[in-house]
């Protein structure tokens, strides 16, 4: 789906813990999110930790949108 | 009699579902699960003499040190065959298993085979490797699957080299090797064309491979002014789901209004997906799709403006041409409000 959305033009992040998976479809921007059931977010922190990290994490995220592509972050 | 470690995930050695999808390695003695029919299947020439399994979840993670610690298990037991699976179309199972299968075989320098369906979203990394049995999507053909994986694994043992993939009822393995046919190629090209021009069925020589490569649009040049949306694969959609989206081989999408929404709550949205343990995103939904930090980027000027609405899909055996279909459909709707990036979110 990233693939096809980046295909008409529209820079796409893969927020995923399975970078092996869209690394092997030829998605373009791959970034690792926090674990499989939580990508952005972490219920072993307390609330406020975690917006903190889930804000730190979109920050990330967002800096592959505006990075010229062929980027992954782990 | 040829020592055997199998490799399951933590359902099949019996353990549980997603609640215990964390596990670390670990080991046991004799065949568990499936092992067990395997065994009977393998006969006198093989002895499955220890399982090592693991928590999909832990594997997906952590598949560096994952794999280390599994690789050491494996090696001291010295076996003469690995064998993994099988996986159906359980990505993160299938990750697992063609991940091990190559590690064992690259690095133990072991014979090793894996086992999963031909879409396993790991299938594509795993079936050059090494070799892998093709099976039904689901637990229901584990019959077939078993009796596939046992005949390949006894040619392994007594040094029999594998015939074409399609023969063995392997996924396809891009070997090459040269053969005599009857006919000179411009006949057969002559053949296929005839057969593709009367839409009779043919079979082309050569498949093309199924993932192209897509031109990378640049990036955004200033986040302050850009249209970001969020879109899903995690099923998210609103309780009670009203547009009726599956658990499983999805083939339609959600567009859900953000529209003075600054942070997704748990009353308000569920997932629906099948595929992994949703507690977590159930209690805050931010976690896997962030409205919430998305909101606060915007409020403070560092990012243009969050899309007005969310697209969301399940991600759970749906097979590549549906993927694209629906990846094509969301890119038009996008297109149309005025979108310039995306962050798209996966379990």
């Amino acid at each position: 789906m990233a693939k096809e959305i980046e295909r008409a033009g529209i820079p796409t992040v893969h927020v995923t813990n399975l970078a092996s998976v869209a690394r092997s479809t030829g998605a373009n921007r791959i970034f690792t999110g926090r674990a499989i059931p939580h990508v952005f977010g972490d219920p072993a922190l307390p609330p406020d930790e975690e917006r903190r990290l889930r804000r730190r994490l979109v920050e990330d995220a967002l800096a592959m949108l505006t990075a010229d592509a062929g980027a992954e972050r782990a | 009699m040829t020592r055997v470690v199998h490799y399951v995930n933590q359902f099949f050695a019996g353990l549980g579902g997603e609640e215990k999808a964390g596990l670390t390695p670990a080991r046991a003695d004799g065949p568990l699960g499936p092992g067990q029919p395997l065994q009977a299947l393998l006969g006198e020439a093989a002895r499955i003499v220890a399982t090592v399994y693991c928590g999909d979840n832990h594997f997906g993670e952590n598949e560096a040190a994952a794999t280390e610690a599994i690789l050491a298990l494996v090696a001291a037991e010295r076996p003469g065959l690995f064998i993994a699976g099988p996986a159906f179309d359980a990505g993160r199972y299938g990750i697992a298993c063609g991940g091990l299968a190559r590690a064992v075989s690259a690095r133990l320098g072991i014979p090793a085979i894996a086992a999963m369906a031909a879409t396993n979203p790991a299938a594509e990394a795993a079936r050059r490797e090494v070799p892998v049995v093709a099976t039904g999507s689901s637990a229901r053909e584990m019959g077939p699957a078993l009796e596939r994986m046992a005949a390949v694994a006894r040619k392994l043992l007594c040094g029999e080299p594998l015939g074409p993939s399609v023969a063995e009822g392997l996924l396809p393995r891009g070997g090459r090797r040269n053969v005599w046919v009857d006919r000179p190629a411009a006949a057969r090209a002559l053949d296929l064309l005839v057969a593709k021009l009367a839409g009779t069925p043919f079979e082309t020589e050569i498949p093309l491979p199924a993932f192209d490569a897509v031109p990378r649009p640049p990036g955004l040049p200033d986040l302050r002014r850009a249209r970001v949306a969020l879109v899903t694969t995690a099923g998210l959609v609103p309780r009670g789901n009203p547009d009726r989206l599956t658990s499983y081989l999805s083939s339609r999408y959600g567009r859900y209004d953000l529209t003075g929404i600054d942070d997704l709550s748990g009353t308000a949205f569920e997932s629906v997906h099948g595929g992994f343990f949703t507690a977590h995103v159930n209690e805050d939904p931010d976690r896997m799709v962030p409205v919430d930090a998305l909101r606060q980027l915007e409020r403070e000027g560092a990012l243009g403006a969050l899309h007005e609405a969310f697209y969301s899909t399940v991600g759970n055996g749906t097979p590549p041409e549906t993927a694209k279909r629906l990846g094509q459909e969301i890119a038009g709707q996008l297109k149309e409000g005025g979108v310039e990036g995306v962050i798209l979110t996966s379990s």
